[in-house]
C-alpha cells in the first residue's frame, strides 16, 4: 500500500497540459505542407531533365532555396512529432525513452545537414 | 488495487467489425513512417547536391538505379496518400464530414485519388514514367 497520495502518485507521470501543444503543432506543421509539398514535387516535375545543372539551378534561387528550407523543415518537424507518436504506441520503458531521444536527435542532424546543404547549394552560383 | 486501475482499457480493437476505413488509418501511419525514412534520403540527395559535381554524378548514378527509382515510386505514393488522408483529418479536426458515409465516401476518395496522382506524377513527372 502506498502511502502517497493519488495527486502524488499521477504529477509527472503523463503528459498534462503538453498533449494539446502537440497536437496543434502537427496541425500547423501538416497546413503548411499543405502548399510547400506540391510545390516540391511540381518543381521537380518541371524540371527538363533530373542532371546535375538543372537540379542545381532549380533549387539556387533565394525563393526557390527558402521555399526549399521551408519544405524541408516543416517535413521534418512533422515527421518527428508523428514518429514520437508511433514510438509511444509501440515502445515502453527504456527503450521507449532511447526511442524518442534517438529520433529527436537523427531529426535535429537532418534537419541541420538539409539547411547548410541547401545554403551551400545557393553559394555554389 | 483501486478501482481507477480495473477501470476498461480503450480502445478495444477485437470488438469492431473491420471495416476498410480502419486499413486506410493504418496506411496513414505505414505511410507516414515510411515518408519519414524517406525524408533522410531527400536530406541525402540536398547534401550531394551541395557537394560539388562529384557530388552530382554520385547522385546521377544514384538516379540510374532501378531501386532508387522504384523507392521514389514508393515515396511518391506515400506522399500522395499521406497529403490526401491528412487533408480528410484536417476537416475532420474542423467537425466536417465525421459523419459515417461521409467518412468512407472521402477515404475512398483519397485512396483512389492518390492512386491516380501517383501514376500520373510517375508517366509526367521528373523521371518520364522509367522505373527498372
Amino acid at each position: 500500500m502506498s502511502l502517497r497520495t493519488p495527486l502524488g502518485r499521477a504529477a509527472g507521470l503523463g503528459s498534462a497540459g503538453h498533449g494539446s501543444g502537440h497536437w496543434w503543432a502537427q496541425r500547423v506543421s501538416a497546413v503548411a505542407l499543405i502548399p510547400l509539398a506540391p510545390w516540391f514535387m511540381l518543381r521537380l516535375a518541371t524540371l527538363p531533365t533530373l542532371h546535375y545543372e538543372d537540379l542545381l539551378r532549380c533549387f539556387q534561387g533565394l525563393g526557390d532555396a527558402t521555399l526549399l528550407a521551408a519544405f524541408v523543415l516543416a517535413l521534418l518537424y512533422h515527421s518527428e512529432l508523428g514518429v514520437r507518436v508511433v514510438l509511444e504506441d509501440y515502445l515502453g520503458g527504456a527503450l521507449r525513452v532511447a526511442g524518442l531521444i534517438a529520433s529527436k536527435l537523427a531529426h535535429i542532424a537532418l534537419g541541420l545537414l538539409g539547411l547548410l546543404a541547401i545554403a551551400r547549394i545557393v553559394t555554389s552560383a | 488495487m483501486s478501482s481507477a486501475a480495473n477501470r476498461p482499457i480503450s480502445p478495444h480493437l477485437s470488438v469492431y467489425r473491420w471495416q476498410y476505413t480502419m486499413a486506410l488509418s493504418i496506411l496513414h501511419r505505414l505511410t507516414g513512417v515510411a515518408l519519414s525514412a524517406g525524408a533522410a534520403g531527400l536530406v541525402a540527395c540536398l547534401v550531394l547536391l551541395a557537394s560539388g559535381p562529384r557530388g552530382g554524378a554520385v547522385l546521377e548514378g544514384l538516379f540510374d538505379l532501378g531501386i532508387v527509382r522504384l523507392a521514389a515510386l514508393g515515396w511518391t505514393g506515400c506522399l500522395f496518400y499521406h497529403f490526401a488522408n491528412g487533408v480528410r483529418h484536417l476537416f475532420w479536426d474542423a467537425g466536417l464530414g465525421f459523419e459515417p458515409k461521409r467518412a468512407r465516401l472521402s477515404g475512398w476518395l483519397a485512396f483512389l485519388a492518390s492512386l491516380a496522382a501517383t501514376a500520373a506524377y510517375w508517366w509526367f513527372g521528373p523521371f518520364g514514367g522509367r522505373l527498372l
